[in-house]
Parts: structure tokens; sequence; C-alpha cells
């Protein structure tokens, strides 16, 4: 029986945000997906933990709607990895992201000013 | 788009799909520090998301409940093979109807049916569905509305032979039909070609078309007809196509309607006001059939002009385009009721297979409640359910398909002889939906009743049993009135000796004879029939009892059959007259009616001496004689009326002949002496009994098809009440028992079984009266043999209502049995 994700799980990030974040991330080139993980926190400052296998699901989303493309490349060590790389369709997807994700902001900051 | 191929494309690679996830998650966790390898997520759980993004998780879930499903049906054998059973039928005959009906249908493919309109005359009061070639010529020249308009005349009897004269002369019906019939009507030869503009030139050799069946059945189906010469009416024509089988075009030969004088010889169709075409227009684009009305209205007043006489004040030809469906048809009516009888059969099925499946779901609640007890949703449990409903209705749609395939081949003789046996995507798609629907009725319930946690509400094995009940009994009920009428039918007395009456009709009309020629022919002929050895009594009359042809009136929403006869009429059928006196001969202004009419027309006073309201004034009923059903077949209160013959009858009139030994043997001597006087006609002898055979079959069969209906709703009753009392018997062994032991008789346990079936089935058995006794209104609307039919006569009801108890009783016998030798010490000590 597959069990959704309840409350207790790990993912410390407003639902939905792990993709715009991904997207973000891919933004300024090709990563693989440790890479992308490892980068996120760093960015972050290690504030934002992602539950890091929860990354794989998401890209495999985002490949489906043609946001991301995926290469298998070799890495350092002579692995089989594969990396992503955003397409036009992801770059505008990120835009609209971003712009609604600019609205929420303020507004949840204009009613947190109010109170 | 894109996602949904993308989907598609990783639907076929799901393989590689997963592994190269898999790879690519290990290989991340190897690159985490091993303390923080904990942060990576349950691995399995993952995968599992991704495979739910990838929209294959529902594919996962089908396979697992089909294989599922299969396996339990599978280890059922007897509840699946009744399953199938009770379904097929239910699936299968709806099936079969809608594929008659389809083959029935299929003629209509017109192109753009909605610019194709049937063109009959109306005026105020007045409507006339045919139209003379005059008019056709009139309005094809002169209507601007239509692009072409279209003229046919079928089923014209003719005499068909070999060019070369060898083998008999056989009976055929011919088709005339003007060339611009083909295009609109969008037909295209099987083979050859079709008629066209050039073979209506007066000029062009004589062309036809043969019929697929009749090419079949009398050429032996060579293509090397085509070019051939045939004979129709002993003239020559040349065979340029062979016109593909279909409903609507049964005749045997199509010919140019303007070569119809060719072959019927001395026809004045082209010249004079007597023809009796069926009218098609193809209006212009943009053209709506009202502005054609409006058109046609101006137009008949300028016809008018040139034949007061025959066009009606304020004519126009409406226009009704043939795609539409006429929902105040008799016709309509009844295939409209005959579709809901065998639509609510699949609902008894469905509901039949409910209760099975409500009856055996008790004894799976076990297996159920673990299921759910180790996690599994509610609405997983019920599609697992429904998912086993629908594998079952599946495998009975196709034994349905087959059944169906089946009995189109037993009965395609009689219905319809074209019809293709191999199912097409509609009769698929009708197969697909009634599966899906029954599984929807049989199967849903049950599976949220077993899944409740609410312990047994039992309304939905109510509500199940009282729909069966209701539907088999609706079914009893009308076969049952069937029955009766048909029987009043066999015992009904038509009122005249109908067993020794033929009538010869020449065809005079259609040969171009005018009044006093026809006049003599007729005397001559009677002449000639009286001296033959055994016939007793001749007349003249304008309609044969029984025939095509009917001439009457509406009054006061009762409809009058009339008839134009001479003297010897009464005589010659053997109808007796009641009072006042026959018509003396050359007698003109008077008028018979019959008992029912003059009951009907005058309750309270003589009919003698009134005047028939609807005729001119003056029409002076002179005698009354007993009631006689002449027009129609199988009416018990014939409104009938008889008028003297008008000169310009004869042209038009047939001879009506008495003789003493069977009609049969006086047919040849008969059409030899009509033809003997005018070698040219093609008389036409018609035996009046063999159009009473005719309408008792047509009865006999609707008949017969109701009764099936009622046997197999019937059938899937005994099954379906056997099982409910079987499973009633299974769940309440142990009561059943402690009763036993507490000295309960037989009967008492027999009626603990039965009591909770009770409330159901007396409450179906009264909706299904009443909705027998609409449905027997409806059919009897329609058919015209059926008008005896009494829906307020109690036999049909109590003989219904005792046949469905002996059915309750056969379907409890062996659960009933059961319950009663249930050794109470062994049911107890059980569990």
């Amino acid at each position: 029986m597959p069990m959704s994700p309840g409350p207790e799980s790990k993912t410390e990030l407003v639902p939905g945000t792990l993709i715009l974040l991904v997207l973000r991330v891919l933004d300024s080139g090709p990563l693989h997906g440790y890479a992308i993980a490892q980068r996120i926190r760093q960015v972050s400052g290690e504030v934002l933990r992602v539950e890091e296998g929860s990354l794989y699901p998401a890209l495999q989303k985002m490949l489906m709607k043609g946001w991301v493309k995926a290469e298998w490349g070799l890495s350092d060590t002579n692995r089989r990895v594969r990396s992503y790389r955003l397409t036009a369709a992801g770059r505008k997807q990120l835009e609209a992201e971003l712009t609604g994700y600019d609205h929420m902001n303020r507004a949840i900051r204009a009613v947190l000013k109010l109170a | 788009m894109r996602e949904l191929l993308r989907r598609i494309a990783y639907m076929w690679n799901r393989g590689r799909l997963e592994r190269e996830m898999a790879e690519e998650m290990a290989w991340h966790r190897e690159q985490m520090p091993p303390d923080q390898r904990k942060h990576f997520g349950d691995e399995l759980r993952l995968r599992e998301d991704a495979r739910e993004i990838w929209g294959w998780a529902w594919l996962d879930r089908l396979r697992q409940d089909l294989t599922y499903g299969a396996r339990v049906l599978r280890n059922a054998p007897a509840f699946t093979l009744t399953c199938v059973l009770v379904l097929a039928l239910g699936i299968g005959v709806p099936l079969t109807a809608f594929r008659a009906v389809l083959a029935e249908l299929q003629g209509d493919a017109v192109p753009d049916p909605d610019s194709l309109v049937r063109l009959t005359r109306r005026a105020p009061g007045m409507h006339m569905t045919t139209l003379t070639y005059a008019e056709l010529d009139f309005y094809a020249a002169n209507a601007r509305s239509f692009r072409s308009v279209i003229g046919i005349s079928q089923r014209n009897d003719a005499v068909f032979s070999e060019a070369a004269g060898g083998g008999d002369p056989e009976p055929i019906h011919v088709a005339f039909v003007t060339s611009s019939y083909f295009p609109e009507f969008g037909i295209a030869p099987a083979l050859g070609r079709v008629l066209t503009a050039g073979d209506e030139r007066p000029d062009a050799e004589p062309a036809a078309l043969v019929g697929e069946l009749f090419w079949r059945r009398r050429l032996g189906g060579d293509p090397a007809v085509i070019d051939r010469s045939i004979r129709v009416n002993g003239k020559q024509l040349r065979v340029v196509g062979v016109m593909p089988r279909s409903a609507k075009t049964l005749d045997d030969v199509w010919m140019p309607l303007v070569r119809q004088p060719y072959v019927v010889e001395g026809s004045m169709l082209l010249t004079d006001w007597s023809s009796a075409l069926d009218l098609y227009g193809r209006l212009r684009p943009g053209v709506s059939p009202h502005a054609s009305q409006q058109e046609t209205l101006a137009l008949a007043a300028r016809l008018r002009e040139r034949r007061p006489d025959l066009v009606w004040k304020g004519e126009y030809l409406e226009a009704r385009p043939v795609g539409e469906l006429d929902i105040n048809s008799d016709e309509f009516k009844i295939v409209l009721t005959a579709a809901v009888l065998v639509l609510l059969l699949l609902l008894a099925a469905s509901a039949n297979l409910g209760t099975l499946v409500l009856a055996r779901g008790v004894a799976r609640e076990r297996e159920i409640r673990i299921r759910m007890a180790l996690g599994a949703s509610r609405l997983r449990v019920v599609r697992q359910l429904f998912t086993e409903s629908l594998l079952l209705a599946m495998l009975s749609g196709l034994c349905a398909l087959l059944l169906s395939t089946i009995v189109l081949d037993v009965i395609r003789v009689q219905i319809h002889p074209t019809i293709s046996l191999v199912p097409d995507w509609r009769a698929l798609l009708a197969t697909f939906a009634a599966a899906m629907l029954a599984a929807l009725v049989f199967g849903l319930p049950p599976a949220f009743r077993l899944t409740s946690l609410v312990p047994r509400a039992g309304r939905a094995r109510t509500i199940f049993l009282g729909a069966q009940v209701a539907v088999s009994c609706l079914l009893l009920v009308v076969s049952s009135l069937l029955v009766n009428s048909r029987q009043r039918l066999g015992a009904l007395d038509p009122g005249f000796d109908y067993r020794h009456l033929v009538w010869v009709a020449p065809g005079l009309k259609a040969h171009g004879y005018e009044e006093p020629a026809a006049q003599a022919y007729l005397d001559q002929l009677r002449a000639r029939a009286a001296a033959l050895p055994d016939v007793k009594a001749t007349s003249q009359v304008w309609l044969g009892p029984w025939g095509d042809l009917r001439m009457g009136a509406d009054w006061q929403g009762r409809q009058y059959s009339g008839n134009h006869v001479d003297p010897q009429f009464l005589d010659t059928m053997g109808i007796r007259l009641v009072r006042g006196r026959n018509f003396g001969p050359g007698e003109a202004g008077v008028a018979l009616v019959n008992e029912a009419a003059a009951r009907a027309l005058w309750p309270d006073s003589e009919a003698v001496g009134r005047s028939l309201p609807w005729e001119p004034p003056g029409r002076m009923v002179i005698g009354v004689v007993c009631n006689a059903s002449t027009a129609h077949v199988g009416q018990s209160e014939p409104l009938e009326y008889y008028l003297p013959p008008s000169r310009s009858d004869a042209p038009e009139s047939l001879l009506l002949v008495r003789v003493s030994g069977s009609p049969r043997d006086s047919v040849r001597r008969l059409f030899e002496a009509a033809r003997g006087l005018d070698e040219r006609l093609q008389p036409s002898v018609q035996v009046v009994s063999d159009r009473y055979d005719r309408e008792v079959e047509k009865a006999t069969s609707a008949l017969a098809v109701i009764a099936v209906l009622g046997t197999v709703a019937v059938l899937l009753s005994v099954i379906g009440l056997a099982g409910l009392a079987g499973y009633t018997v299974a769940q309440r062994t142990r009561e059943i028992a402690v009763r036993i032991a507490l000295g309960a008789r037989a009967s008492h346990v027999v009626i603990a079984i039965l009591a909770p079936m009770s409330r159901p089935i007396v409450s179906g058995y009264v909706c299904g009266a009443l909705g027998g006794s609409a449905a027997a209104v409806l059919l009897r609307s329609g058919i015209p043999t059926m008008s005896g039919l009494n829906v307020l006569d109690p036999l049909p009801y109590v003989m219904a209502m005792a046949f469905f108890a002996a059915v309750v009783a056969l379907s409890i016998l062996a659960p009933g049995r059961r319950a009663i030798h249930i050794n109470p010490a062994q049911a107890l000590q059980h569990e």
C-alpha cells in the first residue's frame, strides 16, 4: 500500500518549493543529482534540509514535464552519472514560479507586519 | 500532448527507467558522508513516489487487481458460470435487438441527411404522402429551393424472364426512380454503374439495375450479368449495374422513372395526374426546410390555377429532413417500448447478479476484513471488488456478443437477409457500454456495502430483489396480455366469409384505361368469372378487404373505414343486412353503415334515414349491416361504412369473388381470365385469407419476441431467487438449527426463509404489473391486430401472478429442502 508522506516526514520545505529550488540551481548550469542536493544545502547555509532522496521523484516529474533534460556522463571516479540541464520550458517555468513565489512572499510579509 | 507521449514512452521503458533511477540513487548515497546517509530517506518509498509520477501506479494496481480477480473467479467456477450465464443473457438479448435494428437502419447512411427532405402534400386539414409525376416535373423545374427533386416508386409488381425466354416467368418488384436518387442517397453500385441522366434520354437504350439479392438468387451472382439483357413484362432491358443490398432497397429491378411506360404498356404515368410517387428534395446550401415550404406554397397556388380540382387551397410541400425522427409515429413508439423492455432485461440481470455478488460477498467477509485490517483503504478494497465485477461483466459481454451472433444467424432469414454477422464498432461499443453499465449496477453497491463498517443494512439486497421481480413481472404481464389478445384474435370473427374470398386487381389504371373502357373490361371479367365452375358470387369494389389501400374518415376522434361497393357486395362477402335495405343498381347518394358505426354515430336514435356527417349533405344511410372488419384484421368493434360505386372508380376497381372450394384453386383460372381479356395487363390475384394469416403471423412473432424476453426474465428470476434463498439458508443455518431444535416444523422453516423476500416480491410485483399494462397500451397503439387487447382484463394479471408464484416456489425448492434437513446437533457443533 503506498503511503503518502505524513506530517512527520523530514522535508522542512514549503511544499512545492523543492522544484523551484532545483530549477534555480540548474539555471546556472547542468548538474547531477548529488551536486544539486549539495548546492541547495550550501547556498541555503544548511538551513533548508532537503530529504535528499526526494530529489529524485522531483527530478522525474520535471523530466516528465519537459523542464529538464537528462544526460548520462562519467564522474571523476569513472562512475556513470546522470546530469540534468534546464530546457527553455524549464527556464520559463522558473520565471513563472519565481513571480508566483514573490507574490506569495509579499502577501505573507504584509500579513505579518499587520498582525 | 507532448507530456502524454512522454508518459506513454515511459510506460514502454519502465524497467530501464527504474534501474537507472536506482543506480543514480545508489551513487548519491555512496557520495554522502556515512553519518548523513539516514537523511536520504526511504529508497523504497521514493521509488514508489517516482512511479506515481510516471503514472504507472494505476497500471500496477490494475494488474494486481485483475490477477487477483481472475484467481478469485477461477476458484469459484459455479459462481462464475452462473454469473456469466445470467449476464450473457442480460446483455445478449438487448444486444441482439440493437444489432437487428442497426441493420434495419443501415440503408439510412445518406450523405448530409439534414438537407435531404421528404416532401409531402399538406394543406390546412389535409395531408397526402404521395405526389404525381406532373407535380414532380413542375416542382423540379420551378422550385429554386431544391438542387434536385427525387421521385421514387417502389415495389411495383412485374414479371421477370430471361432474355432468351428460358425458365418460368417470375413475379418481381420493380422500383422506378429519377437518376438523381443515386447521388443524393449516396448509393454506389455493388457492380457496374448506377443509372444516370443519360439513361433518362428518350433515345437511350432501356437500362436497369438488378438488386444484389435478386442477382445472387436468380442470376447466380455472375459478374458477367453486366451488359446482359433481361426481360421485365416481356420488355428487353440492359443490365448496367447491381444495386447494393440494404434494408431499404428490397426491389429486384431498378429502372429510370421515365421508362415506366416502356415496361407497363399503356401507362399514363408521365402524362396524367394519377401516379403515386414518393418525393424527396435536396435543399440548396443555406435554404432551410421552412423556407422551401414558403416557396412551394406560392408554387402550388400557381399549379392550382391549372388544376383547381386536384391541388388544394393553401397547399404546400411539407419538407421533413430524412434524418429527423418522427417521435409521434407509432413505429417510433413501438421501437421505444421494445428498447425499454429489453433494457429492463439488462437491469433485471444486473440486479440479479447484484444479489448473487452480495450473497457471495458475505461469505468473503473475513477475507475483506483481514485485508482492511492490514491497512488497505476502503477505496482500495472497493476498487479490487469492482475490478472483479468488471472482469465478470467483460467476460459476459464476450459471451453475449457470441450469443447475439448465433441468434442473428438463426433469425436473419426472417428479419433481414442482408444482415452482417461480423459485429461492427457500434455493436462492440454497445457491448462494452452494456457490460460497463451492468458492472456499475451489480458490482459497485455490493462493494461499498461489503466494505462498510456498519453491519448489514440489507437495503441493497432488497432493492436488487425488488427490481428484478418487478422486471420479470412486467415482462410476464405483457406476454400474458399479448397471449390473451392473440387467443382472442384467433377466436375473433371478422364478420364475413374470409376463407372463400379472392380478389382480382387487373391494374387497369396503370395501363391507361379510362372510365368507360375500364367498366367494360370489368363487366366482361365478371361475366367470365361467373362462368367458372366454383364461383358463387362476384362484386365490383374499390378496395380489397384487408388490402394495403384504405379510405376513411376521422370523425370526433374515431376512425371510420369506408369503401365503394356495388349491390352484390353484401352477398359476396357474406355480410347480413340487419335493418333497412341494400343499394339498388346504379343508386347514388346513399350509404350503408355497420352496427358499430351506427351505435357510435347515433347512440340514441335510429341510423337509417340520417346523413353521414363527414360526407356532402344528403348522403343518406339506407341500411345497417352486421359488424365486419374488412379494412383492418382483428378489430373487434370495426367502424365501417359503404358507399355505392362512383363512375370514376372503375379504372381502380377490382373484382371480389366468392368461391365454394379452396380459393387457391381459383387463383390460376382467374388470372388467366383477366389476362385473356387484355394481354398487356399484369393482374394480381389475392387470396383474402392469406392477408389474415399474415397479420396473425405478425402478431404471433411480436408475441414470440416478448415471450422470449419473458422467459429469459423468469429464468433469471429463478437463478436469482434460488441464489438468495440459498444464501439466506447458509447465513442463518445456526438460527434455523436452533428453531428446529426447539421444535419448529418444516413450514415454519420455509416461512423463515421466505419472510425477508416477501416485501420486495410483493412491491416488485405491483410495480411490474403497472409497468406491464402501460407497455401493453403502447404496444396496442402500434400493432393494429392487437387492438382487441384489454388491459383491464384481470385474467392475464392473475395468470402472471400464479406463474410467478410457481417460479418462487421452484427457486426455493432446493435451499428450502436443505434448510428443513438441517441437523441441529451438527449445525450447532460446527463452530
